[in-house]
């Protein structure tokens, strides 16, 4: 028996050995690729070919990638060659040298009353297309062919959906600082195209896109009573008012599906949160505390609400089931938290923090972890996420005799930009992507 | 005391009887029972095949590079061998390790035994012994190869393979040896009696004519004496007594004669004796400078000839014992086999190593790098550090990680991505030694998030983007260490 336990014994270390010795031979390197070392992809957009509005198309997109901070546009004094003809490849060791990892270049040209847009995106590295598309639309529609091209670009190299075909609704506000003017206006994500879509007479604020349609609800202080929720048509500019509450209704906001709005309703000194059907006007109440719980926002399941409560003495985030059920505390960090929003991907909540003076937006995970500040400041409030969810806009107020601006950060802190307004802007809401509305 | 033996019982007899029988057998075997052969040496002996044996000598440690062509440097062109009949290759092929035969017919492997039909058919027919003997040695130097054999055995062959043959069949392999050393003295003595045979012969030759030569003078001489006879009888008929004497004296001048025309006869046929034994000794001296000359030659065909008569041998032990004189004939062919390619080497080794003007030789040759190396063809190419596709020294762990981050930082100048994907994407990259990216890089795995596939092509493309790398001379060594690269992208932390 001894000699056959040795004998099993030798065979087992011979195979454990040939084993080790087999996968060592076989070893490779094993390098993970992670850090901080991020550079934005240096990009070549060269002018579209064609149509003299090539050229136009080509800035609007240079300008939209590098807005993204993902993509780093060569600046055109840098160009190896001026112009690419469409149907012809890049000399892309010239692109190389130059220092691009990629180029674009396209065309645009008129088929009868239509405009015509075609591009093709090269990988320098490895000399092939890495997409190539067309589009057809009204001439006026030329931006937004930029902004659909921007989105396919960014879409390939990012993997993750695009956010310039998109618009903003916000509150634009003119007029001296004790007396300002507040309407509602649109832009395109780059804050071209204003256009205002309230008179201004009456004095409206937190506005919220619809995320499967052009609808916004908004909360205004019409004719000179209690404050109601309404619901606009973007495109066709007709206006609803949601419920008719005992109360200042506020804080609206659609559920996923665009079928529901939750909102706060404040009856006496608290309010609470509850849920309107849009097609049966049928309300739930979720809350009650004799506490203020209000901006509430739903995870893109529909299944779980983020809200705000001073229900613990000071103003943090709380997150429930649909039905009400579960409501627990988040947020424990220092200061108060607000107006938190829960991204589109569902993977963070962007909030509101005040403390010490200052306001900040930053970022959580849903269950409190990883709490991360964006961008602090004397005032700084309104996140509202791209329909990525990879950046928030906001409003900006820097103090002194100026008012609020606009401004787009991404999760990563790496981006921080003003949307240009024709005036002061507060209250951005981010609509989805247009493209996914059709 | 009685010992209790009764004739009742007669097994005790029998046992007895028996065991005493049987005690004296075994004594007398034990006795005469064989002595065991004294135990050799055994020496340690690592069998390669022909591909590694090539495969070691691709490289040179004095070369700078590693070459992704790597060619083996030829010093000496080897003679081309034809080979008409394909089979007489399965044996240099190593017949048991080729691929499996057919499953339709079954009884093949049992029959398919290179070494027991082959050299059987395929080398005496090629080696007749009848061919080698005539041909002259200037014929033999062009037909043989350049590969001069040294004159005696190399002992270095015999020691590769002892411990095989101890393992295997040690008293049969022993007898073969000490046979074909008989076979082969046999052989030298029967050529060296052959070469006596001939001179005597034709010694006797001359002889015979010498005495043919006397025999006729001795008939000539006879006829005068009975000429002379008859003249004496008439003239003592007519002169009986008085001119007796001087008739004896006629008789004894013409006998001197007679005598003096027979010393001139052998004189000449000495002296002719005298001339050829001369020519003789002259074209043997001749025949042995030529052999001298040749002598490496002749050994090969003194060899060839050897196995020659050892095939013989075979046969005729064939005859008596079929089936173990195959066996035996086999091992044999393949140990022919073995020896000749050990001599060969060694001899074309200690040839290049000596004078080198044997023989075609490439310039390099002249450096110290020579390898001596012999092929079809001279190749000067430039020699390699070692093979791309050999095993190669290997990284300690610190080495290894030191150039992973050093890839590492390399390739993070290129990289921008920021998402996280669901599945992590691995790149799998194959470098060249000085650095750039041998072929594409390939992905390894997949997934339907559009995050992974965008992230996967960024990775590519950074990869591709920061090629070549810049890796330390200090791992030149260990390229075929870290030639293979897995990257694995984890945006996690972007």
């Amino acid at each position: 028996m001894t000699l056959i336990r040795q004998l099993f014994l030798q065979a087992a270390i011979a195979f454990i050995s040939i084993f080790f010795l087999v996968s060592v031979s076989h070893a490779d390197l094993n390098i993970t690729l992670s850090g901080s070392n991020f550079q934005a992809m240096p990009i070549a957009v060269v002018d579209f070919g064609g149509d003299p509005q090539g050229v136009q198309v080509a800035n609007v997109i240079t300008a939209n990638l590098k807005r993204s901070g993902v993509f780093m546009p060569l600046e055109k004094a840098r160009f190896p060659e001026s112009t690419v003809e469409f149907d012809s490849s890049p000399n892309f060791t010239a692109w190389k040298n130059a220092g691009a990892q990629a180029v674009l270049t396209g065309r645009v040209s008129r088929e009868g009353a239509k405009l015509k847009a075609e591009f093709r995106l090269w990988d320098v590295t490895s000399g092939e297309q890495v997409i190539g598309q067309q589009y057809f639309t009204d001439p006026v529609s030329w931006r937004r062919v930029s902004h659909i091209i921007s989105d396919a670009v960014y879409n390939k190299i990012t993997g993750e959906k695009g956010f310039f075909d998109t618009r903003i609704v916000f509150v634009d506000e003119s007029g001296p600082k004790e007396k300002r003017r507040k309407r509602l206006a649109i832009i395109d994500s780059d804050g071209a195209g204003f256009k205002a879509l309230t008179s201004g007479e009456n004095l409206v604020v937190t506005p919220r896109f619809s995320p499967s349609s052009q609808d916004v609800a908004y909360m205004s202080f019409a004719d000179g009573a209690e404050p109601r929720v309404y619901v606009l048509d973007v495109a066709t500019g007709k206006r609803d008012v949601v419920g008719s509450f005992n109360g200042m209704s506020f804080s609206p906001r659609f559920s996923p599906d665009g079928e529901k709005v939750i909102m706060s309703l404040q009856q006496g000194g608290n309010s609470n949160i509850y849920v309107m059907g849009m097609g049966s006007k049928s309300t739930t109440r979720l809350t009650s505390t004799a506490a203020i719980d209000t901006s509430p926002s739903y995870a893109p399941d529909g299944r779980q609400i983020v809200f705000e409560s001073d229900r613990g003495g000071g103003q943090q985030i709380y997150i429930m089931g649909a039905d009400g059920s579960g409501q627990k505390r988040v947020s424990f960090g220092s200061g108060s938290y607000s107006t938190p929003v829960w991204s589109p991907k569902g993977d963070y909540i962007a909030f509101t923090k005040q403390g010490g003076g200052r306001f900040a937006i930053g970022i959580m995970k849903p269950d409190g972890s990883g709490e991360k500040i964006l961008s602090e400041g004397f005032h700084n409030e309104g996140p509202s996420w791209a329909p990525n969810g990879r950046y928030i806009m906001f409003f900006r107020d820097s103090g002194g005799a100026g008012g609020p601006k606009l401004h787009m950060v991404d999760i990563n802190g790496r981006v921080d930009v003003t949307i240009p307004t024709p005036a002061y802007a507060s209250d951005p809401a981010w609509s989805p992507l247009l493209t996914d509305l059709r | 005391m009685s010992l209790g033996v009764s004739k009742e019982e007669p097994g005790f007899i029998l046992s007895g009887v028996v065991h005493i029988a049987i005690l004296v057998i075994g004594l007398l075997g034990l006795a005469d029972a064989k002595r065991f052969d004294d135990a050799q040496e055994s020496l340690p002996v690592e069998v390669i095949t022909e591909s590694q044996l090539k495969q070691i000598t691709k490289g040179e440690k004095t070369a700078k590079d590693v070459l992704l062509e790597a060619k083996l440097r030829v010093d000496k062109i080897a003679d081309i061998k034809k080979q008409d009949e394909p089979e007489t290759k399965k044996p240099e092929i190593a017949a048991p390790l080729t691929a499996p035969l057919p499953p339709v017919r079954p009884a093949e492997p049992v029959k398919a035994e290179p070494f027991k039909i082959e050299p059987a058919k395929a080398e005496p027919k090629k080696t007749e012994p009848k061919e080698v003997p005539p041909q002259p040695p200037q014929k033999q130097v062009a037909v043989l190869p350049p590969v001069v054999l040294p004159p005696t055995r190399p002992p270095e062959p015999k020691k590769v393979e002892l411990p095989k043959k101890t393992v295997s069949a040690p008293s049969e392999e022993d007898e073969d040896d000490k046979e074909a050393e008989v076979i082969r003295q046999a052989v030298r003595k029967k050529a060296d009696q052959l070469k006596q045979e001939q001179a005597k012969a034709l010694e006797a030759k001359k002889l015979k004519d010498q005495q043919e030569a006397a025999e006729e003078a001795k008939q000539e001489l006879a006829e005068k004496r009975e000429d002379a006879k008859k003249i004496t009888a008439k003239q003592a008929e007519q002169k009986r007594q008085a001119e007796i004497k001087t008739a004896k004296d006629v008789e004894e001048e013409r006998k001197a004669e007679a005598a003096e025309k027979v010393e001139e006869a052998k004189k000449l046929a000495d002296a002719k004796k005298a001339i050829e034994a001369k020519k003789a000794l002259d074209a043997k001296k001749i025949a042995e400078a030529a052999e001298a000359a040749e002598e490496a030659k002749a050994q090969k065909a003194e060899r060839e000839a050897a196995a020659r008569a050892k095939t013989a041998a075979d046969a005729k032990r064939k005859e008596l014992a079929a089936t173990k004189a195959a066996a035996s004939d086999a091992e044999a062919k393949r140990q022919a086999d073995f020896d000749k390619m050990m001599r060969s080497k060694l001899a074309s080794n200690s040839q290049n190593a000596s004078s080198g003007s044997n023989g075609k030789q490439t310039p390099t040759e002249k450096t110290s790098s020579t390898t001596g190396s012999t092929g079809r063809e001279l190749s000067s190419a430039p020699s390699s550090l070692g093979s791309p596709t050999a095993s190669g020294p290997k990284m300690n762990p610190a080495q290894r990680e030191g150039l992973q981050d050093i890839i590492k930082d390399q390739m993070l100048k290129c990289w921008s991505s920021g998402s996280k994907p669901s599945t992590l994407p691995l790149i799998r990259i194959q470098l060249n030694p000085d650095g750039t990216l041998q072929g594409k890089p390939q992905l390894m795995n997949s997934s339907s998030d559009p995050v992974f596939t965008s992230v996967a092509e960024s990775g590519m493309r950074a990869i591709r983007s920061c090629a070549p790398y810049k890796i330390p001379s200090n791992y030149a060594g260990f390229f075929n260490d870290w030639k293979n690269s897995t990257i694995k992208l984890d945006p996690s932390d972007l």
